[in-house]
């Protein structure tokens, strides 16, 4: 049996032991909690050991950093960690952070990390406290961390790194004790290392990558050589071939086999080649400096060609000079198309001086001007001026032109029209005399449109304006005179008629007078037929003036009427009888001045009444062809004909053909003027004693 | 209709995560996201998570809650980055959410969401409700929201928590990040219901503290004594333990009527205790004077074997209809303050196996947290120290 207690000890102890019992599970937590630090501390080295995995699959040396950071926090169960990589190369510095945000604050942060790296000794891992953290400039809101910094001089890379927790947060992180520091010894060792393995492997990598692009330099250079259209020949030190391209045998014939071992100079050179070049070419050869320069160089076939050539000496890493490399181009046809371009401007320029034309090209858009030798002389502008060309150009503009001309330069650069014809003043610079120009501008674009340059010519056209000016003074004055002599002599010719006609007619009434002896009658009847003669001329110097004074007056009428008409009127001018045929193509109305044919007709129908033939039955054939556009009257006869002499000059005013002429000599003049005035022709086929054929073509 | 997919990630840097969680939950087809709900460890940038997600997903409606670790198809984890995301595509929801929500305003407060949400879309069935977990009285949530919706509604979801320090926890909705808000999202497919049930395993032990002094969900006093000493002296801690050391070994235990213990498998109901204001404690749901108060521990076998108990309650009452997503809350000190890791998995290997659909995990999206909500003899209630289970199946 136990011992007996009192009430009170009883209930002592039952308390005691309730309390027990529910401290068995504060007990039994600890036992929790203690299991549960060891479990998160394996935690802790698995993270370590996942994140040194994912480090050595990161990539690149941006990745193993930002890796690394994450770590910092993940491992550490921190709120925040950075790490900061400076090359100490150039100074360049790179903050890598995790679950913080820096922006714009990255130079605070920089500073904030440099400043404990000069508090705390590089290599050794630090526990930051909150005093730690007092007087930094961002990193001042930090309740604790993990801070690390080395210089590594073998990489020339300092590196900071940071991890912590903020006042703000700090109640929800565990406080950083003595395992966690050991650990993040361990951290440290484990980045040092992979930093090392990183940088040596971008090392590597960057060779790697050196050597791959070296490579593929080599192989683009080698296809370049290979399938370059120009000449490669690549020596040795002492210009011994040893390698030519495919080219290089093209253009000369010569083949690597061939020529392998040998100077180029052995069988390249000939005749042609300058002494001046092979010195050159020796001279830079000698001291294995790069030279370039055309020398004639020869083929296998002997011929000659222009060789534009480039030596390259080739030196190695140690600076000992192992190779020339000699590129050529056969030039031969740039040559001679150079020389034959030299000489077309030769020939240009010469043209351009003989006729007194200046010219002048403007490159776009850095504005370079190029004048002739003449234009200095148009524009009496001093060679020697340093002033630039277009404000030369602009000094010597007529003021009164300049806007214009230099409003439609402004229309041509802007697109808005393409060639320029231009006439504007100048004041001539050395002598201020006004001068006028003539100017052509033309625009040259490329393919977008663009502005590349405009050329230009101008022309000093003083004297020839003035010229031109005095010709048209001289025209106006001429046809006035002509005017004023039309005028006068239909005056005259009116005038003279009237009492011509007066006399006539007191001439026919003395006929009459039975008291005049036979004499006087001869008398008077030659009179008469003077005074006749006298008037037909004046009717026909009427005609003439009329033809020239009147203006065509086209009208509707019966062409065949009117040729039987001045027939009949005529026919009885001879005593022998004559006999007229007519045939019309057509109808016989036609549309044409009504007076001037009719004086056409009786011109040419009356020279043939009036020289026909004795002996012969006189006829008279016309000939009408009518169509819409034109009227063609051919009037023939078999009278006697024109000497073939005269034939050329029978429209030749007074001129007569033959000596027993009784005309005046206008006749066939006027019809010619006549024909010309109504823009037709007229044409005539003569045969001596055979007969006269005139063929009129008048536009209806 | 409504579609669900889930994906959970541990990756330290906030953007990749929420990359890595859209991209395996969503793929290719991230613009065609109706919402996103965030679990969250209390590590994780909060307004960079939001920030990224709008990004990924711009017609998404976004809800997120911080959390002491995740649980999702993918298994458990629990650590300071941890995120695990339950996408929702389909229109068939309205989210509501309210910021300010201490003790003292969690009825009026929540009743403004509720009626705000039942005014858009007065169709909504079943509620995911989810609130900062420091400080509200979530019995009075709950009162507010059946207040609207009706007692038939069911109420699941969890509180927001830190890493068990009791410090601060994380709401954000939309682009906006609060610390003292509450989100709810109520579904309205008529084809999808939910099943919920929660399990805790602690036992009762030694003799009960009585509630001798409290204001509304503050007590104030055990056995004349004030609360915080005496409940820390009953624990054998010092006056000065935080909630960090409390929670794990203070659960309190409120006794059930036979018929709820019948139903929940166990005498007692769990209550979660903070520090308040002096020796003042909070207590996580109204308690009158009077109340007794048992402390309780943990028993493993009963963990266990409750569990598959409530699984299997659970899989009869949904017979065998499809299983279209599952969340889960349990309570943070189940997690690798209870278990170690090997027992752990095994335990979330027992609640998810059940429901696998031809061999596969369906859309799970599991927290951490304070606390959970899950019903009890049909009537919505908040729990804690439980492993709260909300099967949404389609009828």
């Amino acid at each position: 049996m136990g011992e007996s207690l009192t009430y009170e000890a009883l209930k002592e102890r039952y308390q005691e032991l309730q309390l027990r019992v529910t401290r068995f599970s504060a007990t039994e937590q600890e036992l929790i909690n203690t299991r549960d630090r060891l479990d998160h501390e394996l935690e802790l080295y698995k993270r370590l050991h996942r994140y040194n995995e994912l480090a050595t699959k990161a990539a690149r040396l941006d990745g193993y950093y930002q890796v690394m950071t994450e770590a910092l926090v993940d491992v550490f169960d921190l709120e925040s960690a950075m790490i900061l990589m400076v090359d100490l190369k150039d100074n360049h510095a790179k903050l890598y952070s995790e679950s913080i945000h820096i922006e714009g604050r990255e130079e605070l942060v920089q500073q904030d990390l440099k400043h404990l790296s000069q508090v705390f000794p590089s290599g050794q891992t630090q526990h930051l406290k909150l005093e730690s953290f007092g007087g930094l400039s961002a990193l001042n809101v930090c309740f604790e961390g993990l801070f690390f910094h080395q210089n590594l001089p073998e990489f020339q890379t300092e590196v900071f790194l940071v991890g912590a927790v903020s006042i703000t947060k700090a109640p929800l992180y565990n406080q950083i004790l003595d395992r966690h520091h050991t650990i993040f010894k361990v951290f440290v060792q484990q980045f040092l290392a992979g930093l090392s393995t990183r940088i040596r492997g971008e090392e590597v990598e960057r060779q790697l990558e050196q050597i791959k692009a070296s490579q593929a330099e080599l192989r683009k250079l080698s296809l370049i050589a290979t399938k370059t259209k120009n000449g490669v020949i690549i020596s040795d030190a002492y210009g011994r071939v040893e390698w030519v391209n495919e080219a290089f045998t093209n253009i000369s014939g010569f083949s690597l086999a061939e020529i392998k071992g040998k100077k180029p100079k052995e069988f390249l050179q000939g005749e042609h080649t300058s002494d001046f070049d092979r010195q050159l070419l020796k001279d830079a050869l000698w001291n294995k400096k790069d030279v370039e320069l055309t020398l004639v160089n020869y083929t296998k076939e002997g011929l000659p060609y222009y060789n534009q050539l480039e030596i390259i000496s080739v030196f190695d890493d140690e600076g000992h000079h192992t190779n020339f490399i000699a590129l050529q181009k056969d030039i031969t046809s740039e040559i001679k198309i150079q020389q034959e371009m030299l000489r077309m401007n030769s020939r240009f320029e010469m043209i351009t001086e003989k006729s007194m034309i200046g010219v002048w090209e403007l490159e776009w858009p850095d504005m370079r001007i190029d004048w002739s030798d003449l234009l200095w002389e148009i524009y009496g502008v001093d060679r020697s001026s340093t002033t630039n060309r277009n404000e030369l150009w602009r000094s010597v503009l007529h003021p009164d032109d300049k806007e214009d001309v230099l409003g439609r330069l402004r229309q041509m650069m802007e697109g808005e029209v393409g060639v320029v014809h231009d006439e504007y003043r100048i004041i001539r610079a050395n002598d201020q005399q006004v001068r006028t120009v003539e100017c052509l501008t033309i625009a040259e674009r490329d393919e977008r449109g663009s502005l590349i340059r405009l050329v230009g010519s101008v022309k000093d056209v003083t004297d020839l304006k003035q010229s031109q000016n005095s010709i048209l003074i001289q025209n106006e004055e001429l046809k006035k005179i002509n005017l004023e002599l039309d005028n006068f002599v239909y005056s005259i010719s009116h005038d003279l008629r009237s009492p011509l006609l007066s006399i006539k007619g007191i001439l026919s009434l003395l006929m009459y007078d039975n008291q005049l002896t036979e004499d006087g009658k001869r008398f008077l009847s030659m009179a008469d037929v003077s005074i006749g003669r006298l008037d037909g001329t004046i009717q026909e110097i009427l005609e003439y003036s009329r033809n020239s004074r009147l203006n065509l007056k086209p009208e509707i009428f019966n062409l065949e009427e009117m040729v039987q008409n001045v027939f009949d009127d005529l026919k009885f001018s001879t005593v022998d009888p004559i006999a007229l045929f007519i045939h019309v193509e057509g109808v016989a109305e036609v549309f044409l001045d009504r007076a001037r044919v009719n004086v056409l007709l009786k011109n040419i129908i009356g020279n043939s009444v009036k020289y026909k033939r004795p002996e012969t039955d006189a006829e008279i054939r016309v000939h009408i062809i009518n169509d819409p556009q034109r009227v063609t009257i051919e009037i023939a006869d078999n009278g006697e004909g024109i000497a073939e002499e005269h034939v050329q000059r029978i429209f030749e005013m007074f001129f007569r053909g033959t000596s027993n002429s009784v005309g005046t000599g206008l006749g066939l003049y006027i019809c010619k003027e006549i024909v010309n005035k109504m823009n037709g022709t007229i044409e005539v086929l003569s045969k001596k004693n055979e007969g006269t054929q005139m063929v009129i073509s008048l536009p209806q | 209709m409504i579609k669900f997919n889930s994906s959970s990630a541990r990756i330290v840097n906030t953007k990749r995560a929420v990359n890595e969680c859209m991209e395996i939950a969503l793929g290719n087809d991230m613009e065609h996201a109706d919402l996103l709900i965030f679990h969250a460890s209390i590590g994780h940038d909060f307004k960079d998570m939001v920030t990224e997600a709008k990004r990924l997903a711009p017609n998404a409606r976004i809800v997120a809650a911080s959390c002491c670790g995740v649980v999702g198809r993918e298994g458990v984890s629990e650590s300071m980055k941890d995120m695990a995301l339950m996408s929702v595509q389909g229109k068939d929801f309205t989210v509501g959410s309210v910021d300010g929500i201490y003790g003292h305003n969690s009825y009026e407060k929540t009743l403004e969401m509720a009626q705000k949400m039942k005014s858009e879309n007065p169709g909504i069935n079943m509620i995911y409700f989810l609130a900062s977990g420091i400080d509200i009285a979530n019995d009075q949530c709950i009162e507010a929201l059946e207040e609207v919706f009706g007692k038939e509604v069911t109420i699941f979801g969890a509180t927001s928590s830190d890493n068990m320090r009791g410090v601060i926890s994380y709401q954000a909705v939309d682009d906006q990040v609060y610390e003292h808000a509450a989100y709810a999202v109520g579904f309205s497919d008529p084809s999808i219901a939910v099943d919920t049930q929660a399990t805790h395993g602690f036992v009762a032990v030694g003799e009960p503290l009585l509630v001798t002094k409290s204001n509304g969900h503050i007590i104030q006093e055990f056995n004349g004594q004030p609360a915080w000493e005496e409940y820390t002296r009953r624990l054998g801690l010092t006056a000065d333990a935080t909630c960090g050391d409390s929670i794990p070994i203070g659960a309190l235990g409120e006794k059930l009527s036979d018929d709820l213990a019948k139903e929940y498998g166990n005498q007692h109901i769990l209550r979660v205790v903070t520090k308040h204001e002096g020796n003042d404690m909070h207590y996580a749901t109204e308690i009158p004077e009077g109340t007794e108060l048992w402390l309780t521990t943990r028993d493993e076998e009963l963990i266990f074997s409750e569990m598959d108990r409530m699984v299997e309650v659970m899989k009869n009452r949904i017979n065998g209809k499809e299983v279209v997503a599952v969340f889960h809350a349990d309570c943070l000190a189940r997690g690798r303050f209870l278990f170690n890791r090997i027992i752990k998995d095994e335990l979330v290997s027992k609640m998810q196996y059940p429901f696998y659909n031809n061999g596969e995990c369906p859309a799970w999206l599991g927290m951490y947290g304070f606390g959970e909500f899950a019903r009890l003899g049909g009537q919505n209630t908040y729990h804690n120290y439980t492993t709260a289970l909300y099967v949404l199946y389609r009828n």
